[in-house]
Protein backbone atom coordinates (compact mmCIF):
# COMPACT_ATOMS: atom_id res chain seq x y z
CA UNK A 1 0.00 0.00 0.00
CA UNK A 2 1.30 3.31 -0.88
CA UNK A 3 1.43 6.00 1.83
CA UNK A 4 0.10 9.32 1.35
CA UNK A 5 2.85 11.69 1.20
CA UNK A 6 2.13 12.86 4.97
CA UNK A 7 2.38 10.13 6.46
CA UNK A 8 5.24 9.05 5.08
CA UNK A 9 6.79 12.85 5.79
CA UNK A 10 5.59 11.97 9.48
CA UNK A 11 7.21 8.32 9.01
CA UNK A 12 10.53 9.60 7.56
CA UNK A 13 10.55 12.11 11.17
CA UNK A 14 10.64 9.44 13.14
CA UNK A 15 13.75 7.82 14.53
CA UNK A 16 13.79 3.79 14.19
CA UNK A 17 15.27 2.55 17.16
CA UNK A 18 16.62 -0.66 15.34
CA UNK A 19 18.03 1.54 12.58
CA UNK A 20 20.14 3.19 15.46
CA UNK A 21 21.19 -0.14 16.85
CA UNK A 22 21.76 -1.85 13.57
CA UNK A 23 24.00 1.80 12.83
CA UNK A 24 25.88 1.36 16.47
CA UNK A 25 27.16 -2.22 15.99
CA UNK A 26 27.98 -0.85 12.39
CA UNK A 27 30.60 1.45 14.02
CA UNK A 28 32.31 -1.16 15.94
CA UNK A 29 31.96 -4.23 13.42
CA UNK A 30 31.53 -3.27 10.01
CA UNK A 31 33.26 0.50 9.34
CA UNK A 32 36.64 -1.26 7.64
CA UNK A 33 38.85 0.99 9.53
CA UNK A 34 36.61 4.24 8.70
CA UNK A 35 36.02 4.73 12.56
CA UNK A 36 38.18 3.23 15.39
CA UNK A 37 36.48 0.41 17.19
CA UNK A 38 36.54 1.95 20.95
CA UNK A 39 34.91 3.95 22.94
CA UNK A 40 37.15 6.69 22.80
CA UNK A 41 37.19 7.03 19.10
CA UNK A 42 33.61 6.87 18.78
CA UNK A 43 32.78 9.50 21.45
CA UNK A 44 34.97 11.27 19.45
CA UNK A 45 32.98 10.87 16.38
CA UNK A 46 30.15 12.15 18.01
CA UNK A 47 31.90 15.25 19.54
CA UNK A 48 32.85 16.01 15.67
CA UNK A 49 28.76 15.88 14.60
CA UNK A 50 27.23 16.93 17.37
CA UNK A 51 23.43 16.30 17.64
CA UNK A 52 23.67 13.54 15.24
CA UNK A 53 22.63 10.00 15.56
CA UNK A 54 24.25 6.95 14.81
CA UNK A 55 22.21 6.31 11.43
CA UNK A 56 23.16 9.91 10.12
CA UNK A 57 26.69 8.11 10.03
CA UNK A 58 25.98 5.27 8.50
CA UNK A 59 25.04 3.69 5.31
CA UNK A 60 21.43 2.68 5.85
CA UNK A 61 21.30 -0.61 4.65
CA UNK A 62 24.64 -1.83 6.16
CA UNK A 63 22.97 -0.98 9.11
CA UNK A 64 19.78 -2.44 8.75
CA UNK A 65 21.86 -6.05 7.82
CA UNK A 66 23.87 -5.60 11.03
CA UNK A 67 20.50 -5.21 13.37
CA UNK A 68 18.91 -7.82 11.88
CA UNK A 69 22.14 -10.11 12.63
CA UNK A 70 21.94 -8.64 16.43
CA UNK A 71 17.95 -9.25 16.78
CA UNK A 72 18.70 -13.21 14.99
CA UNK A 73 21.44 -13.35 17.40
CA UNK A 74 19.83 -12.46 20.42
CA UNK A 75 16.59 -15.03 19.42
CA UNK A 76 19.20 -18.23 18.73
CA UNK A 77 20.37 -17.24 22.03
CA UNK A 78 17.46 -17.00 24.15
CA UNK A 79 18.57 -13.68 25.62
CA UNK A 80 14.64 -12.65 26.04
CA UNK A 81 13.50 -9.25 26.27
CA UNK A 82 15.86 -6.29 25.81
CA UNK A 83 15.94 -2.76 25.35
CA UNK A 84 18.70 -0.47 24.65
CA UNK A 85 19.07 3.48 24.93
CA UNK A 86 20.93 6.24 22.09
CA UNK A 87 22.54 8.79 23.34
CA UNK A 88 20.86 12.38 22.18
CA UNK A 89 17.14 10.67 23.10
CA UNK A 90 14.91 11.06 25.47
CA UNK A 91 15.35 7.87 28.11
CA UNK A 92 19.00 8.76 27.97
CA UNK A 93 20.58 8.77 31.63
CA UNK A 94 21.85 12.24 31.86
CA UNK A 95 24.64 10.39 34.77
CA UNK A 96 26.54 9.16 31.66
CA UNK A 97 26.79 12.33 30.35
CA UNK A 98 29.56 12.87 33.09
CA UNK A 99 32.00 9.91 31.32
CA UNK A 100 34.91 11.25 29.58
CA UNK A 101 33.59 9.44 26.34
CA UNK A 102 30.09 9.40 26.81
CA UNK A 103 28.27 5.82 25.54
CA UNK A 104 26.50 6.36 22.71
CA UNK A 105 24.60 3.22 23.15
CA UNK A 106 23.65 0.84 25.47
CA UNK A 107 21.47 -2.22 25.68
CA UNK A 108 19.60 -3.41 29.18
CA UNK A 109 16.94 -6.01 30.19
CA UNK A 110 14.58 -5.96 33.09
CA UNK A 111 13.89 -2.65 35.00
CA UNK A 112 14.73 0.36 32.93
CA UNK A 113 13.41 2.62 35.69
CA UNK A 114 16.41 1.36 38.34
CA UNK A 115 18.74 3.41 36.51
CA UNK A 116 16.69 6.78 37.85
CA UNK A 117 16.78 4.44 41.56
CA UNK A 118 17.57 7.87 43.42
CA UNK A 119 20.38 6.15 45.44
CA UNK A 120 22.96 4.78 43.47
CA UNK A 121 26.13 3.00 45.10
CA UNK A 122 28.61 0.62 43.15
CA UNK A 123 30.41 -1.95 45.51
CA UNK A 124 33.27 -3.18 43.75
CA UNK A 125 36.38 -5.19 44.34
CA UNK A 126 38.76 -8.27 43.56
CA UNK A 127 37.45 -11.60 41.73
CA UNK A 128 40.23 -13.51 44.90
CA UNK A 129 38.93 -11.61 47.84
CA UNK A 130 39.67 -12.65 51.43
CA UNK A 131 37.04 -14.27 53.82
CA UNK A 132 37.24 -10.79 55.54
CA UNK A 133 36.80 -9.08 52.19
CA UNK A 134 33.39 -11.46 51.49
CA UNK A 135 32.04 -10.49 54.81
CA UNK A 136 32.65 -6.98 54.51
CA UNK A 137 31.09 -7.08 51.37
CA UNK A 138 27.84 -8.83 52.49
CA UNK A 139 27.23 -6.43 55.41
CA UNK A 140 27.84 -3.34 53.02
CA UNK A 141 25.16 -4.26 50.61
CA UNK A 142 23.03 -5.36 53.50
CA UNK A 143 23.39 -1.99 54.99
CA UNK A 144 23.04 -0.04 52.01
CA UNK A 145 20.03 -1.57 51.15
CA UNK A 146 18.49 -0.97 54.17
CA UNK A 147 19.26 2.65 53.40
CA UNK A 148 17.23 2.51 50.36
CA UNK A 149 20.15 2.25 47.88
CA UNK A 150 20.25 0.49 44.60
CA UNK A 151 23.58 -2.15 44.86
CA UNK A 152 25.33 -1.48 41.63
CA UNK A 153 28.24 -3.90 40.23
CA UNK A 154 29.79 -5.54 37.79
CA UNK A 155 28.50 -9.70 38.28
CA UNK A 156 32.60 -10.49 38.40
CA UNK A 157 33.26 -13.37 40.61
CA UNK A 158 34.05 -12.53 44.31
CA UNK A 159 33.45 -9.35 45.57
CA UNK A 160 30.52 -8.51 42.83
CA UNK A 161 29.11 -11.59 43.08
CA UNK A 162 28.69 -10.83 46.62
CA UNK A 163 26.97 -7.78 46.54
CA UNK A 164 24.86 -8.34 43.71
CA UNK A 165 23.52 -11.84 45.78
CA UNK A 166 23.19 -9.81 49.35
CA UNK A 167 21.42 -7.19 47.87
CA UNK A 168 18.59 -9.65 46.54
CA UNK A 169 18.85 -11.35 49.50
CA UNK A 170 17.98 -8.05 51.56
CA UNK A 171 15.45 -7.44 49.43
CA UNK A 172 16.95 -4.61 47.43
CA UNK A 173 17.79 -3.17 43.85
CA UNK A 174 20.47 -3.98 42.46
CA UNK A 175 22.10 -3.42 38.58
CA UNK A 176 24.71 -5.18 37.10
CA UNK A 177 26.97 -3.50 34.44
CA UNK A 178 28.49 -6.12 32.97
CA UNK A 179 31.41 -6.86 30.47
CA UNK A 180 29.97 -9.20 27.98
CA UNK A 181 26.82 -8.77 25.36
CA UNK A 182 23.57 -8.96 26.66
CA UNK A 183 23.75 -13.20 25.52
CA UNK A 184 26.98 -13.82 26.87
CA UNK A 185 28.10 -14.01 30.60
CA UNK A 186 31.37 -14.30 32.59
CA UNK A 187 32.12 -16.32 34.69
CA UNK A 188 30.13 -19.51 33.37
CA UNK A 189 28.86 -20.03 36.89
CA UNK A 190 27.40 -16.71 37.52
CA UNK A 191 24.85 -17.13 34.09
CA UNK A 192 21.93 -18.12 36.47
CA UNK A 193 22.32 -14.69 38.63
CA UNK A 194 22.95 -12.86 35.67
CA UNK A 195 19.52 -14.16 34.08
CA UNK A 196 17.60 -13.19 37.44
CA UNK A 197 19.47 -9.85 37.36
CA UNK A 198 18.21 -9.61 33.77
CA UNK A 199 14.66 -10.46 34.45
CA UNK A 200 13.83 -8.91 38.40
CA UNK A 201 16.32 -5.87 38.09
CA UNK A 202 18.50 -4.51 35.94
CA UNK A 203 21.06 -5.87 33.75
CA UNK A 204 23.08 -3.27 31.52
CA UNK A 205 25.59 -3.74 28.89
CA UNK A 206 27.77 -1.41 26.56
CA UNK A 207 29.68 -4.24 24.94
CA UNK A 208 28.57 -3.93 20.86
CA UNK A 209 27.27 -7.34 19.69
CA UNK A 210 28.71 -8.12 16.44
CA UNK A 211 32.59 -6.66 17.17
CA UNK A 212 32.28 -8.70 20.54
CA UNK A 213 31.71 -12.00 18.25
CA UNK A 214 33.82 -11.46 15.53
CA UNK A 215 37.01 -10.74 18.16
CA UNK A 216 39.35 -13.32 20.10
CA UNK A 217 38.99 -13.10 23.96
CA UNK A 218 42.58 -11.46 24.44
CA UNK A 219 40.88 -8.40 22.82
CA UNK A 220 37.58 -8.87 24.06
CA UNK A 221 38.74 -8.73 27.69
CA UNK A 222 39.73 -4.75 27.39
CA UNK A 223 35.53 -4.41 27.79
CA UNK A 224 35.72 -5.24 31.29
CA UNK A 225 37.33 -1.88 32.56
CA UNK A 226 35.25 0.01 30.40
CA UNK A 227 32.18 -1.15 31.63
CA UNK A 228 34.34 0.14 35.43
CA UNK A 229 33.64 3.52 33.87
CA UNK A 230 30.25 3.20 33.25
CA UNK A 231 29.49 2.44 36.56
CA UNK A 232 30.77 4.55 38.33
CA UNK A 233 28.95 7.20 35.72
CA UNK A 234 25.91 5.36 37.07
CA UNK A 235 26.26 5.66 40.57
CA UNK A 236 26.93 8.54 43.09
CA UNK A 237 29.80 6.70 44.63
CA UNK A 238 32.06 4.07 44.47
CA UNK A 239 32.96 1.69 47.29
CA UNK A 240 36.66 -0.39 47.12
CA UNK A 241 35.75 -3.29 49.37
CA UNK A 242 39.23 -5.06 48.51
CA UNK A 243 41.74 -4.78 45.66
CA UNK A 244 45.17 -5.61 44.32
CA UNK A 245 47.57 -3.59 42.90
CA UNK A 246 46.68 -4.27 39.26
CA UNK A 247 43.37 -4.59 39.95
CA UNK A 248 40.64 -3.87 37.07
CA UNK A 249 39.16 -2.31 40.54
CA UNK A 250 41.31 0.85 40.29
CA UNK A 251 40.19 1.95 36.74
CA UNK A 252 36.62 2.40 38.40
CA UNK A 253 38.21 4.20 41.03
CA UNK A 254 40.03 6.89 38.53
CA UNK A 255 37.14 7.45 36.77
CA UNK A 256 35.19 8.07 40.06
CA UNK A 257 37.17 11.03 41.02
CA UNK A 258 37.10 12.57 37.23
CA UNK A 259 33.47 12.15 37.21
CA UNK A 260 33.38 13.96 40.34
CA UNK A 261 31.62 10.87 42.22
CA UNK A 262 32.39 10.12 46.04
CA UNK A 263 34.83 7.16 46.14
CA UNK A 264 34.72 5.41 49.23
CA UNK A 265 38.25 2.53 50.28
CA UNK A 266 37.70 0.40 53.38
CA UNK A 267 40.28 1.06 56.06
CA UNK A 268 41.90 -2.50 55.40
CA UNK A 269 43.12 -1.50 52.29
CA UNK A 270 45.38 1.11 53.79
CA UNK A 271 46.53 -1.37 56.42
CA UNK A 272 48.02 -3.77 54.35
CA UNK A 273 51.38 -3.02 53.22
CA UNK A 274 51.64 -4.75 50.09
CA UNK A 275 49.52 -1.84 48.65
CA UNK A 276 50.28 1.56 47.48
CA UNK A 277 46.95 2.57 45.80
CA UNK A 278 44.97 3.58 48.70
CA UNK A 279 47.45 5.88 49.67
CA UNK A 280 47.83 7.17 45.90
CA UNK A 281 43.82 7.61 45.90
CA UNK A 282 43.27 8.90 49.06
CA UNK A 283 45.62 12.22 48.03
CA UNK A 284 43.79 12.92 44.98
CA UNK A 285 40.50 13.37 46.94
CA UNK A 286 39.12 9.44 47.70
CA UNK A 287 37.34 9.17 51.46
CA UNK A 288 39.13 6.54 54.09
CA UNK A 289 36.10 4.82 55.77
CA UNK A 290 36.39 2.79 58.96
CA UNK A 291 32.53 2.37 59.28
CA UNK A 292 29.30 2.23 57.50
CA UNK A 293 28.63 5.72 59.44
CA UNK A 294 31.47 7.47 57.28
CA UNK A 295 29.90 6.16 54.07
CA UNK A 296 26.65 7.36 55.01
CA UNK A 297 27.73 10.52 57.04
CA UNK A 298 29.46 11.26 53.62
CA UNK A 299 26.54 10.03 51.26
CA UNK A 300 24.39 12.69 53.33
CA UNK A 301 26.79 15.36 52.71
CA UNK A 302 26.52 17.14 49.35
CA UNK A 303 29.45 18.95 50.17
CA UNK A 304 31.66 16.69 51.28
CA UNK B 1 12.40 19.26 20.39
CA UNK B 2 11.62 15.42 21.65
CA UNK B 3 11.81 13.61 18.90
CA UNK B 4 9.31 10.82 17.54
CA UNK B 5 10.34 6.81 17.23
CA UNK B 6 8.87 4.24 15.55
CA UNK B 7 7.95 0.96 16.83
CA UNK B 8 9.80 -1.75 14.03
CA UNK B 9 10.95 -4.73 14.35
CA UNK B 10 13.70 -4.16 17.27
CA UNK B 11 10.70 -3.36 20.15
CA UNK B 12 7.69 -4.88 18.12
CA UNK B 13 7.27 -8.23 20.23
CA UNK B 14 6.76 -5.96 23.43
CA UNK B 15 3.09 -4.94 21.90
CA UNK B 16 1.56 -8.66 20.88
CA UNK B 17 -1.08 -7.94 18.68
CA UNK B 18 1.17 -4.97 16.48
CA UNK B 19 1.70 -6.40 13.39
CA UNK B 20 4.07 -5.23 10.80
CA UNK B 21 1.34 -3.77 8.91
CA UNK B 22 0.76 -1.68 11.87
CA UNK B 23 2.43 2.10 11.70
CA UNK B 24 2.69 3.13 15.23
CA UNK B 25 4.97 5.87 16.87
CA UNK B 26 6.29 6.87 20.36
CA UNK B 27 7.76 9.61 22.32
CA UNK B 28 9.29 8.25 25.33
CA UNK B 29 9.99 4.50 26.24
CA UNK B 30 9.41 2.97 30.23
CA UNK B 31 9.48 0.15 32.16
CA UNK B 32 7.19 -0.14 35.25
CA UNK B 33 8.16 -3.63 36.45
CA UNK B 34 7.56 -2.11 39.99
CA UNK B 35 5.02 0.51 39.35
CA UNK B 36 5.80 4.07 38.57
CA UNK B 37 8.68 4.56 40.75
CA UNK B 38 11.72 7.06 39.91
CA UNK B 39 12.28 8.28 36.02
CA UNK B 40 11.02 11.29 34.71
CA UNK B 41 8.73 9.88 32.29
CA UNK B 42 7.33 7.42 34.99
CA UNK B 43 5.39 10.23 36.79
CA UNK B 44 4.56 11.87 33.73
CA UNK B 45 2.55 8.88 33.11
CA UNK B 46 1.22 8.32 36.26
CA UNK B 47 0.36 11.97 36.60
CA UNK B 48 -1.50 11.86 33.39
CA UNK B 49 -3.75 8.63 34.28
CA UNK B 50 -4.95 10.12 37.65
CA UNK B 51 -7.87 9.00 38.36
CA UNK B 52 -10.90 11.52 38.49
CA UNK B 53 -12.30 9.79 41.72
CA UNK B 54 -8.93 11.99 42.63
CA UNK B 55 -10.17 15.26 41.84
CA UNK B 56 -10.56 16.69 45.35
CA UNK B 57 -6.98 15.88 46.27
CA UNK B 58 -4.61 18.41 45.76
CA UNK B 59 -1.86 16.20 43.86
CA UNK B 60 -4.53 15.70 40.74
CA UNK B 61 -3.32 19.25 39.95
CA UNK B 62 -0.33 17.59 37.94
CA UNK B 63 -2.86 16.15 35.78
CA UNK B 64 -3.08 19.02 34.38
CA UNK B 65 0.23 19.71 34.17
CA UNK B 66 0.67 16.65 32.63
CA UNK B 67 -1.95 17.00 29.83
CA UNK B 68 -0.11 20.68 28.66
CA UNK B 69 3.23 18.24 28.22
CA UNK B 70 1.13 16.39 26.01
CA UNK B 71 -0.38 18.17 24.25
CA UNK B 72 2.89 20.64 23.92
CA UNK B 73 4.97 16.59 22.04
CA UNK B 74 1.63 16.43 19.81
CA UNK B 75 1.78 20.20 18.29
CA UNK B 76 5.24 19.79 17.85
CA UNK B 77 4.52 16.75 15.62
CA UNK B 78 2.12 19.20 13.77
CA UNK B 79 4.48 21.72 13.22
CA UNK B 80 7.25 19.37 12.27
CA UNK B 81 4.68 17.38 9.50
CA UNK B 82 2.27 19.95 8.57
CA UNK B 83 1.08 18.27 5.89
CA UNK B 84 -1.27 16.48 8.08
CA UNK B 85 -3.13 19.85 9.09
CA UNK B 86 -4.86 18.76 5.55
CA UNK B 87 -4.88 15.41 5.05
CA UNK B 88 -5.07 13.62 8.20
CA UNK B 89 -8.02 13.47 11.26
CA UNK B 90 -6.45 13.44 14.96
CA UNK B 91 -8.88 10.73 16.85
CA UNK B 92 -8.31 10.32 20.78
CA UNK B 93 -8.71 6.45 21.50
CA UNK B 94 -11.95 6.23 23.47
CA UNK B 95 -11.60 6.09 27.09
CA UNK B 96 -12.84 3.03 29.09
CA UNK B 97 -15.47 4.16 30.65
CA UNK B 98 -18.23 6.26 29.00
CA UNK B 99 -19.50 9.46 29.58
CA UNK B 100 -21.74 8.68 32.50
CA UNK B 101 -19.08 6.78 34.61
CA UNK B 102 -18.16 8.65 38.17
CA UNK B 103 -14.70 7.15 36.12
CA UNK B 104 -14.72 8.41 33.33
CA UNK B 105 -11.65 10.06 32.05
CA UNK B 106 -11.15 12.15 28.62
CA UNK B 107 -7.92 13.25 29.16
CA UNK B 108 -6.58 12.26 25.80
CA UNK B 109 -9.61 14.06 23.99
CA UNK B 110 -8.24 17.01 26.19
CA UNK B 111 -4.98 16.31 24.99
CA UNK B 112 -5.69 16.10 20.78
CA UNK B 113 -8.13 19.39 21.46
CA UNK B 114 -5.00 21.11 23.21
CA UNK B 115 -2.30 20.24 20.93
CA UNK B 116 -4.78 21.74 18.08
CA UNK B 117 -5.74 24.58 19.39
CA UNK B 118 -6.08 27.46 16.77
CA UNK B 119 -4.99 25.02 13.94
CA UNK B 120 -7.44 24.15 10.96
CA UNK B 121 -7.36 20.45 11.08
CA UNK B 122 -9.68 17.54 11.61
CA UNK B 123 -9.52 16.43 15.05
CA UNK B 124 -12.15 14.46 17.03
CA UNK B 125 -13.59 11.47 18.42
CA UNK B 126 -14.36 9.73 15.38
CA UNK B 127 -14.66 6.53 17.80
CA UNK B 128 -17.35 6.25 20.01
CA UNK B 129 -17.41 3.57 23.50
CA UNK B 130 -21.10 2.56 24.67
CA UNK B 131 -20.05 0.55 27.29
CA UNK B 132 -17.78 0.29 30.05
CA UNK B 133 -15.08 -2.55 30.87
CA UNK B 134 -12.45 -2.59 33.07
CA UNK B 135 -9.46 -0.55 32.56
CA UNK B 136 -7.05 -2.92 31.65
CA UNK B 137 -4.23 -1.78 34.04
CA UNK B 138 -6.03 -3.30 36.79
CA UNK B 139 -6.02 -6.60 34.83
CA UNK B 140 -3.79 -8.86 34.09
CA UNK B 141 -1.37 -8.97 31.16
CA UNK B 142 -2.62 -12.25 30.13
CA UNK B 143 -6.28 -13.71 29.39
CA UNK B 144 -8.31 -11.28 31.99
CA UNK B 145 -7.15 -8.50 29.54
CA UNK B 146 -9.52 -7.64 27.17
CA UNK B 147 -8.56 -8.69 23.29
CA UNK B 148 -8.87 -6.35 20.70
CA UNK B 149 -12.01 -8.38 18.63
CA UNK B 150 -13.99 -7.64 21.72
CA UNK B 151 -13.09 -4.18 21.92
CA UNK B 152 -14.12 -3.75 18.35
CA UNK B 153 -17.37 -4.82 19.43
CA UNK B 154 -18.19 -2.25 21.97
CA UNK B 155 -16.90 0.69 19.35
CA UNK B 156 -19.35 2.46 16.89
CA UNK B 157 -17.93 5.02 14.61
CA UNK B 158 -19.44 8.42 14.35
CA UNK B 159 -19.51 10.74 11.16
CA UNK B 160 -18.88 11.98 9.21
CA UNK B 161 -16.61 10.33 6.67
CA UNK B 162 -12.66 11.10 8.32
CA UNK B 163 -10.07 11.96 5.78
CA UNK B 164 -7.36 9.58 3.92
CA UNK B 165 -5.41 9.18 6.86
CA UNK B 166 -6.24 8.57 10.80
CA UNK B 167 -4.12 9.13 13.58
CA UNK B 168 -4.68 7.34 16.79
CA UNK B 169 -3.63 9.48 19.59
CA UNK B 170 -3.42 7.19 22.96
CA UNK B 171 -0.97 7.85 26.10
CA UNK B 172 0.75 4.36 26.70
CA UNK B 173 1.48 1.50 23.92
CA UNK B 174 1.10 -1.66 25.99
CA UNK B 175 -0.34 -4.97 24.12
CA UNK B 176 -1.31 -2.77 21.30
CA UNK B 177 -5.15 -4.46 21.38
CA UNK B 178 -6.73 -0.96 21.67
CA UNK B 179 -4.85 0.80 18.73
CA UNK B 180 -5.44 -3.04 16.80
CA UNK B 181 -9.39 -2.41 18.03
CA UNK B 182 -9.48 0.95 16.69
CA UNK B 183 -7.90 0.31 13.81
CA UNK B 184 -10.09 -2.61 12.64
CA UNK B 185 -13.11 -0.74 13.21
CA UNK B 186 -12.02 2.42 11.01
CA UNK B 187 -11.18 -0.17 8.29
CA UNK B 188 -14.29 -1.94 8.47
CA UNK B 189 -16.40 1.10 7.20
CA UNK B 190 -13.59 3.35 5.38
CA UNK B 191 -11.26 0.23 3.67
CA UNK B 192 -9.42 3.18 1.92
CA UNK B 193 -8.39 4.76 5.12
CA UNK B 194 -4.42 4.74 6.01
CA UNK B 195 -4.57 4.60 9.92
CA UNK B 196 -1.39 5.08 12.29
CA UNK B 197 -1.02 5.88 16.09
CA UNK B 198 1.10 8.16 17.80
CA UNK B 199 1.49 7.17 21.62
CA UNK B 200 2.98 9.65 24.25
CA UNK B 201 5.15 6.69 25.67
CA UNK B 202 5.37 3.04 24.69
CA UNK B 203 6.02 0.40 27.53
CA UNK B 204 9.31 -1.61 26.57
CA UNK B 205 9.57 -5.04 28.51
CA UNK B 206 6.78 -6.20 29.74
CA UNK B 207 7.12 -7.09 33.74
CA UNK B 208 7.60 -11.07 34.33
CA UNK B 209 6.07 -10.41 37.66
CA UNK B 210 3.86 -7.92 38.33
CA UNK B 211 1.98 -8.37 35.41
CA UNK B 212 -0.95 -6.43 37.60
CA UNK B 213 0.75 -3.21 37.51
CA UNK B 214 0.80 -3.32 33.43
CA UNK B 215 -0.95 -0.20 31.98
CA UNK B 216 -2.94 0.62 29.82
CA UNK B 217 -6.59 2.49 29.65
Amino acid sequence: MTLDASLTALDSSAVSPMLELGAYEWLWARSEGRVKPSFKAIAQLFRDNPGLLPSELVPADEAMDCAREVLNRFRKREVGPFGFRIRGLEDYPSPLEDAENPLEFLYYQGNWDLAYSPKRVAIVGTREPSDEGLRRTRKLASLLVKDGYTVVSGLARGVDTAAHETAIEAGGETIAVIGTPLDQSYPKENSELQRRIARDYLLVSQVPVLCHAQRPPTVNRFFFPERNITMSALTQATVIVEAGETSGTLIQARAALAQGRKLFILDSNFRNPKLTWPARFAEIGAIRVTDFEDIRCALNDPAA
Amino acid sequence: MTRLLKVDDSNRSDHWYLTAEDRCYYFYEYTAHKGFAFSKVNSFIANLKKPPSQRQEGHYRYKGVAIQEAAGLLRGVLNKSPGLLTTATLVPIPPSKPADHPDYDDRMEQVVKEACHGLQIDARCLIAQDQAYEASHLQGEGGSRIKPAELQALYSLVAPKPRGTVILIDDVLTTGAHFVAAKAAILAEYPAAQVAGIFLARRAIPAPTDDALAIET
